[in-house]
């Protein structure tokens, strides 16, 4: 198993070099920069080159780039020019916002897909499972900022229960009452997909034999789903929450600027607007390293739970 | 004492199950009545299609979804079950009923110890703990004859043969001491000397422990070694019962004697096998009276017209116009 992980983290090292170097590139081929972004668009040329000439960007392209692999490597991630901060604290503060939204998103999202899954699952060619089905292409296909603002009117504007953004003052209740609504919007497509797949695997080991031995033997249907059939089909269904860490936090971006609340989705949307390119490297490189850790784990309990795996 | 040894285990009564198509409701199997005494085998036998396991899944609660029993009556252990909330029949059925199928690579959980899955019922019925549990699957796996069962405990299922797989399935029939097994073709996808193997194991429990077995083939062969009684289905319905022997010897349907025409006899080599002409008809096209009559070569115009009566005696009958004689029709 250590080989197999040794393997797996030598290929992603290489996967993620060419990654920020695809980057690179492409944020220094878009037109303008940032010193655009500070001195406003209408700054003379001569501002514009003196600034470049301070932040180093007059230098040939190959050069930059081989200065910003110099400071990667000794693990600096560089200065922010908007915010002038250290792109490395800037992300600390911005992260764990995320976090919170992110993973209350998934988690919600694992319990819903589990539940409903089974239920589609069980229910297979009936009325009830067909519901699902039509819902779950509904809530798909719904946008982020659809569903935000439609969460936003029912409970911050009609019933006036939660804020519509913002993250609140510290402390529990408050943090939690803001993050309420955007992780209820995030949560809602990726349940929707989530579900759609473990409930096309339950509904496949429901067909199995072993379901029928199992009801011959008198067991009730709850013992069954969550003794058996959940234990089987949740196997790809690791492997699916995995490859879907990434697309998590890009939907992320959707919902923290609809709802304002300032996470790295938020700030990878604005280092974007005004091409801070150190930032907008690191957070490229830190959702490079979410990809490749979010499929190594997959990978790594799909081994724990495959029992003709872990044999071999 | 007489009275008490014919009292059947297992009794089912006029039953009918339908089916579901297009809105409209068709009876699939009709009329189906048998009983089964504790410590005998019968042999429930029909081409594919007849209704033989949808019976079969009547009785286990097994019917699938779309079919229910809307007629007649099982009787379990002087216990109608019919009536009962689907919890109660659940856990009477876990208690005296098991059941083993056609396919053992796929009966078994992939994911779970085979000592789990032998004892699940077990534990449920009567809460063992986990090392009573653990002694109470060890037993079964060497009733059931797995060799070294104390070290197999822990394996997976594809850790196992096919044919030590239905062990282990028959093993966890066994969990509650049942006193009915339900053996659903439980040979058709193993080797010959394996399917002997396991034929002689059904025997010995139904010896050893008094076990009533239903026995679903379309292996006549099989019967003639193995059964004590025998029932034929065709198109839902019952055409003919009774002991294996007066069976054997003088079939009284000539849907049954073309049935035993097909088997190939070793001691009769230059006897042409005979096969019979047609298909079962479907279940949502039943011809009327009698169904077996648009492929019946005895068939006169009355068997299409009235049903046919019931003939022969307790121990041995049929429902047929032409019955046929005791050196076959």
């Amino acid at each position: 198993m250590w080989a197999m992980i040794m393997r797996r983290l030598s290929v992603s090292v290489i996967s993620l070099a060419l990654l920020v170097t695809l980057v690179f590139f492409m944020i220094h081929a878009t037109p303008g920069g940032p010193a655009y972004s500070i001195l406003g668009s209408h700054a003379s040329p001569e501002a514009v080159a003196a600034l470049n000439r301070q932040m180093g960007l007059d230098r040939p392209l190959l050069d930059q780039y081989g200065i910003w692999w110099d400071h990667l490597l000794e693990g600096r991630l560089g200065y922010s020019y908007i915010q002038h901060v250290g792109v490395s604290r800037l992300i600390g503060v911005y992260l764990d916002r995320t976090l919170a939204l992110d993973l209350g998103a998934l988690a919600l999202a694992i319990l819903v897909s589990l539940v409903v899954g089974l239920l589609q699952g069980y229910w297979a060619d009936r009325l009830g499972g067909r519901i699902i089905g039509f819902l779950q292409i509904v809530f798909y296909a719904m946008p982020v900022f659809f569903t935000g603002i439609l969460l936003i009117y029912v409970f911050s504007i009609r019933l006036d229960w939660l804020p519509p953004g913002g993250v609140g003052h510290p402390g529990w209740v408050g943090r939690l009452r803001h993050l309420t609504l955007p992780v209820l919007t995030l949560a809602l497509p990726v349940s929707a997909g989530f579900s759609r797949y473990f409930g096309h695997q339950a509904r496949e080991e429901y067909r199995q034999d072993y379901v029928r031995t199992a009801r011959a033997r008198g067991l009730s249907e709850w013992r069954i789903a969550t003794r058996h059939v959940l234990r089987n089909a949740v196997r790809p269904f690791v492997t699916l929450v995995g490859m879907m860490i990434p697309v998590l936090f890009v939907g992320g971006v959707l919902t923290e600027s609809v709802f304002n609340y300032p996470g790295l989705g938020w700030l990878l949307w604005r280092s974007a607007l005004d091409q801070d390119y150190p930032t907008l490297s690191a957070i490229t490189l830190l959702i490079g390293v979410l990809t490749i850790l979010g499929n190594l784990v997959a990978d790594l309990l799909n081994s724990i739970l495959d029992v003709r795996v872990r044999y071999e | 004492m007489k009275a008490m040894a014919s009292t059947p285990l297992l009794s089912v009564e006029g039953l009918r199950v339908s089916g579901r198509r297009d809105g409209r409701t068709f009876p699939v199997i009709e009329e189906v009545s048998f009983e089964i005494q504790p410590g005998r085998l019968l042999a429930l036998v029909g081409e594919s299609g007849c209704g033989k396991s949808l019976t079969a899944a009547a009785i286990l609660g097994l019917l699938p979804w779309g079919f229910a029993v809307d007629r007649g009556r099982i009787i379990l252990e002087g216990q109608e079950v019919l009536g009962l909330s689907r919890t109660d029949w659940r856990c009477l059925r876990r208690r005296l009923v098991g059941a083993v199928f056609q396919n053992p690579l796929s009966a078994l959980n992939p994911s779970l110890p085979i000592w789990r899955q032998v004892v699940e019922a077990a534990q449920l019925s009567f809460g063992l703990d986990g090392r009573a549990a653990r002694a109470r699957a060890l037993e079964l796996l060497e009733i059931v004859g797995v060799p070294e069962a104390e070290s197999r405990l822990d394996d997976y299922p594809h850790q196992f043969s096919g044919g030590m797989r239905q062990r282990v399935a028959i093993g966890l029939a066994l969990a509650c001491d049942p006193r009915l097994l339900v053996a659903d073709e439980p040979t058709t996808s193993l080797d010959l000397i394996t399917q002997a193997e396991i034929l002689r194991l059904l025997q010995r429990l139904q010896h050893e422990r008094g076990l009533a077995i239903l026995f679903i083939t379309h292996d006549l062969s099989l019967v003639a070694e193995y059964a004590d009684d025998v029932l034929v289905m065709y198109a839902g319905r019952t055409v003919e019962s009774g002991g294996v022997r007066p069976f054997l010897d003088g079939p009284l349907h000539p849907y049954s004697h073309a049935l035993l025409g097909a088997i190939p006899r070793l001691e009769a080599p230059e006897v042409r096998l005979t096969d019979i002409e047609g298909v079962p008809p479907s279940p949502f096209d039943y011809p009327p009276a009698c169904r077996f009559a648009p492929r019946c070569l005895q068939a006169i115009a009355r068997c299409r017209s009235e049903d046919p009566p019931r003939v022969g005696d307790e121990g041995h009958w049929a429902y047929c116009h032409r019955p046929c004689g005791p050196e076959g029709a």
